[in-house]
C-alpha cells in the first residue's frame, strides 16, 4: 500500500502544471504576508505614522503598556481619569454635540496637536466600545459615559449582543437564537483581560489567503481519477489485481496526505510570518481584545486554532469534492471550474441583503474567513429547537463533504467501465 | 484451465457491441480479427473485467469472474489498444507501480521488472522517461507490464497498430515467446499478424462470433473462392470496382494479375465482358489459387457495407449466436 501511496503522489505532483502551481502559490503566499508585514501601519501616540516593524512595535508597547486585568474597579478609574484628562479644559456636554471634525479639531486646539492621537489610544477605543457609535473617536464617546454606565461595564458588554441582534435588518432573530447568543455571550468570563495579541490577531485576520493554497490542492488532485480516464491507463489499472480494491485507497489516501501537507506549509507560513514578527504572547488573552461585541469565550489562540481548524476542514472538503467530480468525470477542465466556482466566484456574489443567500454564502471557502462574520456577526443556523452556529455549521457542512465524497470517490472508481 | 465466455453481452444504449458470444478457451493463442466496430475492443474489455457486460458472464474453471475479484485480477495481463503512459515515469517506475498494483512484493517487482526490461530490450532505456520512447519502444513497455505478473490470461488488444514492420515482427515474436502456457487472446485487423502466430482464428462481426477454428481449418472454407485472373489494367480495373479484390500486381507488359473472392466466377466475367465487350472479357484467364486468412477475411467481411445481409461460409467451425464453441 505504501508503494501505491509513493506511486500515487509521484503521479499528482509529477504533473507540470501541479508543480508550478503548488510552487508558484507558496511563493505568492510568502509574498503576501511579507507584504503584510510591510505594509502595518499604526500611529504612535505622538502622532506619528509608523509602518513595517515600527509600527508593530508602537502598536504592542501602546497595548502592552495598559495591559492588565479589567475589573470594573479598573475600568471606572480608567474611564474617569480619561475623562478627567479630556475634560479638565474642554466642556463635556459641547463636545457630545460636535461633529466628528470638530471635536478633532477643539481636541487638538485645546491639547495641542498631537493630543488626538494619544488621546484614540487603542485602549480607549477598546475601553468605551460598549457606547460607541460609528465615526466617532474615544474622546467623544467619554463625553457620553456616566459614572454609573462604568460601573455597570460588563452588563453594557452583554447589551452588545443584544444590539447586534436588534439592529440585524435582515434577519429576524428568534427567541431560540436569542437565548442562544445570550447564553453564550453570558459564558465570556469576567472581568476580561486587556492586551497584546498581535501574533494570533494576524493569524485570524490573514487565514482566508488560505484559500489560495486550497485552489492548488484542487488543481493538484483534479486528475487524480479523471487523468486516468482522460489518459486512457484507467483500462490497465482497473484490470490489476489491486485496481478495483487498493488503487481507489491509495489515490485517496496520497491525495489526502498530500492536501494535510501542503496545508499545513500554507499555515505554517501564515502562522509563521504572524508569530516572528507581531509576536507569540496574548494567546491566552479573551477574543474580545478584538472585539469587544464577540459573544464567544474563547480566547485569541484558541480563536486562531479555530480559523484555521476550519480551513483545514474546508480544504478536506472542498479536495473530497474534487476528488469526487474527478471520479466520475473525464474532463479535469470541468473538475476545475466546477472548484474555481466554488472557491472564488461564490466570494464575489452579492447577497443583496438577503439574509438567506447570505447565510449560504458565508458557508463557501471565501464567505466565512473573517473575524467578524466567525465570531462576531452572530450568525447561526436555526434547525427546529437547535441552533448552530456558523462555526459548527461550517465545520459541519466540510466534515460531511470529505466523509461523504471520499468515499464516494473512490467508490466510483472501483465501479468505473472503461467503455 | 478454462475460460468461458456465456452468451455475453453488451449494450451501449440501442447499439449492440456485442451480441450473446458465447466461446471456450483453453491455453493456446487466439486471433481475434474483425473490421473496426466489430466488437473485438468491447469483448476483450468484458474479458479484462474493466467493463461489465450488460448480461451473460465469463467463468473461469466454472467460477464466475465477478465472483472471483480480484483473484481473477491477479491471473490476469492486459495490454489495451491506446493505453496511456504516465510521461514522467521512468520505464522502471512504471513496471514497479504496475508491479505493485499487481500484488507483486517490492523484491519480485524489481527483480521481475528488470528482467522483462531486459527481455522487450528496453534494459538500457530503465532510466528514461517514458516521454522520450517511441511508439514501438511504448508497446514493448506495454507488453512487458502486461505479463509482469506471469498471467495464466493475457489479453492484447492491437498490439501491434502503430509499429513498423520490423517492430511488428520483434513484436510477433515476444508475444509467441511470451504465450506459453497461457491463454493468449490477441486483436488485429491486421491479418497476417495472427496468421503467423495464433492456433486459433476468431472471426467478429457486429457483435457476433461469425467464424472460429485453427487458420488451416478456416482458410479452407474459403477454398475454391479465391482466384488470380491475368487481364490486361483496364480489365484489373473493372474488377477491381466490381469484386473484392485482395491484390493487383501490374507487370511492365500493362498486364495485371487480380486476386480476388467470390463465390462463383460469374460475376468476374461480367465486370471483364462489360469492360472489354463480351468476347474479349470472356477471354481473361481465370485460376484458382490456395486460400490465405487474408483472403478469408476479405471474403468474410466483403459484404461489411451491408452488414446483416451475407451469410458466413459452410465450411471451418462455423458459429451461430449464442452457440458454444470448443477448441
Amino acid at each position: 500500500m505504501l508503494t501505491l501511496i509513493r506511486f500515487e503522489m509521484k503521479k499528482m505532483l509529477g504533473r507540470r502544471v501541479a508543480l508550478a502551481v503548488n510552487l508558484g502559490v507558496i511563493v505568492m503566499l510568502l509574498g503576501i504576508m511579507a507584504l503584510n508585514v510591510l505594509q502595518t501601519n499604526a500611529n504612535n501616540a505622538a502622532g506619528d505614522l509608523l509602518s513595517g516593524t515600527e509600527a508593530i512595535a508602537s502598536t504592542r508597547q501602546r497595548r502592552e503598556a495598559k495591559a492588565g486585568v479589567l475589573t470594573v474597579e479598573k475600568i471606572t478609574a480608567d474611564i474617569a481619569a480619561y475623562q478627567e484628562r479630556v475634560f479638565s479644559q474642554i466642556d463635556r456636554a459641547q463636545m457630545a454635540e460636535l461633529t466628528d471634525g470638530a471635536a478633532y479639531d477643539l481636541v487638538a486646539a485645546t491639547y495641542g496637536p498631537k493630543a488626538p492621537y494619544e488621546l484614540c489610544d487603542p485602549y480607549y477605543t477598546f475601553l468605551f466600545r460598549p457606547w460607541h457609535l460609528s465615526g466617532e473617536a474615544p474622546y467623544q464617546t467619554a463625553a457620553r459615559i456616566t459614572a454609573e454606565d462604568a460601573a455597570a461595564y460588563y452588563d453594557a458588554v452583554a447589551n452588545l449582543t443584544q444590539a447586534t441582534m436588534d439592529q440585524s435588518l435582515t434577519w429576524a432573530y428568534t427567541p431560540t437564537e436569542r437565548a442562544f447568543w445570550t447564553d453564550l455571550q453570558g459564558q465570556v468570563a469576567e472581568p476580561l483581560a486587556y492586551g497584546y495579541a498581535g501574533g494570533w490577531d494576524n493569524i485570524v485576520n490573514c487565514f482566508a489567503f488560505l484559500v489560495f493554497p486550497l485552489l492548488a490542492i484542487c488543481v493538484t488532485l483534479t486528475p487524480v481519477f479523471a487523468g486516468e480516464y482522460q489518459d486512457g491507463t484507467d483500462a490497465v489499472l482497473l484490470s490489476c489485481r489491486w485496481g478495483r480494491g487498493r488503487l481507489a485507497a491509495a489515490k485517496i489516501l496520497a491525495a489526502l496526505a498530500y492536501a494535510t501537507a501542503y496545508y499545513v506549509a500554507g499555515a505554517a507560513i501564515i502562522c509563521g510570518f504572524s508569530l516572528f514578527f507581531y509576536g507569540a504572547g496574548g494567546a491566552d488573552l479573551p477574543i474580545q481584545n478584538y472585539d469587544l461585541s464577540s459573544p464567544y469565550p474563547l480566547t485569541c489562540g484558541l480563536a486562531a486554532l479555530i480559523c484555521l481548524g476550519l480551513m483545514y476542514l474546508a480544504t478536506l472538503g472542498v479536495a473530497g469534492l474534487t476528488l469526487l467530480m474527478s471520479a466520475r468525470t473525464r474532463s479535469t477542465l470541468t473538475v476545475l471550474v466546477a472548484d474555481v466556482a466554488i472557491v472564488f466566484i461564490t466570494g464575489l456574489i452579492p447577497s443583496g441583503g438577503n439574509a438567506v443567500i447570505a447565510h449560504i454564502l458565508s458557508l463557501f471557502p471565501l464567505g466565512f474567513p473573517a473575524f467578524s462574520t466567525l465570531f462576531s456577526s452572530l450568525t447561526d443556523y436555526p434547525l427546529g429547537p437547535a441552533v448552530l452556529d456558523l462555526i459548527t455549521v461550517v465545520a459541519l457542512v466540510y466534515a460531511l463533504l470529505a466523509a461523504v465524497c471520499t468515499p464516494l470517490a473512490a467508490r466510483s472508481f472501483r465501479r468505473h467501465q472503461v467503455a | 484451465m478454462e475460460l468461458v465466455i456465456d452468451r455475453l453481452t453488451k449494450h451501449f444504449g440501442p447499439k449492440i457491441a456485442v451480441d450473446r458470444l458465447s466461446y471456450a478457451f483453453s491455453p493456446g493463442v487466439y486471433g481475434l480479427l474483425g473490421a473496426n466496430g466489430a466488437g473485438k475492443t468491447t469483448l476483450m474489455r468484458m474479458v479484462c473485467d474493466v467493463l461489465r457486460p450488460t448480461s451473460g458472464e465469463i467463468r473461469l474453471d466454472g467460477t464466475p469472474v465477478r465472483a472471483l475479484g480480484e483473484r481473477y485480477r491477479a491471473r490476469l495481463g492486459y495490454l489495451p489498444q491506446d493505453f496511456g503512459y504516465y510521461p514522467d515515469f521512468s520505464a522502471r517506475d512504471f513496471m514497479e507501480y504496475l508491479a505493485a498494483l499487481k500484488g507483486l512484493p517490492r523484491d519480485d517487482a524489481r527483480r521481475r521488472s528488470g528482467e522483462l526490461l531486459e527481455l522487450v530490450g528496453l534494459a538500457g532505456e530503465k532510466r528514461a522517461k517514458i516521454r522520450t520512447f517511441s511508439g514501438g519502444m511504448k508497446q514493448r513497455l506495454g507488453i512487458a507490464q502486461a505479463v509482469l505478473n506471469d498471467p495464466a490470461i493475457l489479453v492484447l488488444d492491437e498490439p501491434t497498430a502503430g509499429l513498423d514492420p520490423k517492430e511488428r515482427v520483434r513484436f510477433r515474436n515476444l508475444i509467441a515467446r511470451l504465450a506459453q502456457d497461457k491463454i493468449v487472446l490477441l486483436s488485429t485487423h491486421i491479418v497476417s499478424d495472427v496468421a503467423y502466430i495464433a492456433d486459433e482464428i476468431l472471426m467478429m462481426r457486429a457483435g457476433s462470433l461469425v467464424l472460429a477454428g485453427t487458420p488451416d481449418e478456416i482458410t479452407s472454407a474459403v477454398a475454391g473462392k479465391v482466384w488470380e485472373a491475368q487481364v490486361d489494367a483496364r480489365t484489373a480495373d473493372a474488377l477491381s470496382a466490381a469484386l473484392t479484390v485482395g491484390n493487383v500486381r501490374y507487370a511492365e507488359d500493362e498486364r495485371a494479375v487480380v486476386r480476388f473472392v467470390a463465390d462463383s466466377l460469374d460475376e468476374a466475367r461480367a465486370a471483364a465482358a462489360q469492360a472489354h465487350g463480351a468476347a474479349d472479357g470472356g477471354q481473361a484467364a481465370f485460376s484458382p489459387v490456395t486460400p490465405t486468412l487474408e483472403d478469408l477475411y476479405l471474403y468474410t467481411f466483403r459484404d461489411e457495407a451491408a452488414r446483416g445481409a451475407a451469410q458466413p461460409p459452410a465450411a471451418g467451425k462455423r458459429t451461430r449466436r449464442g452457440g458454444h464453441f470448443k477448441r
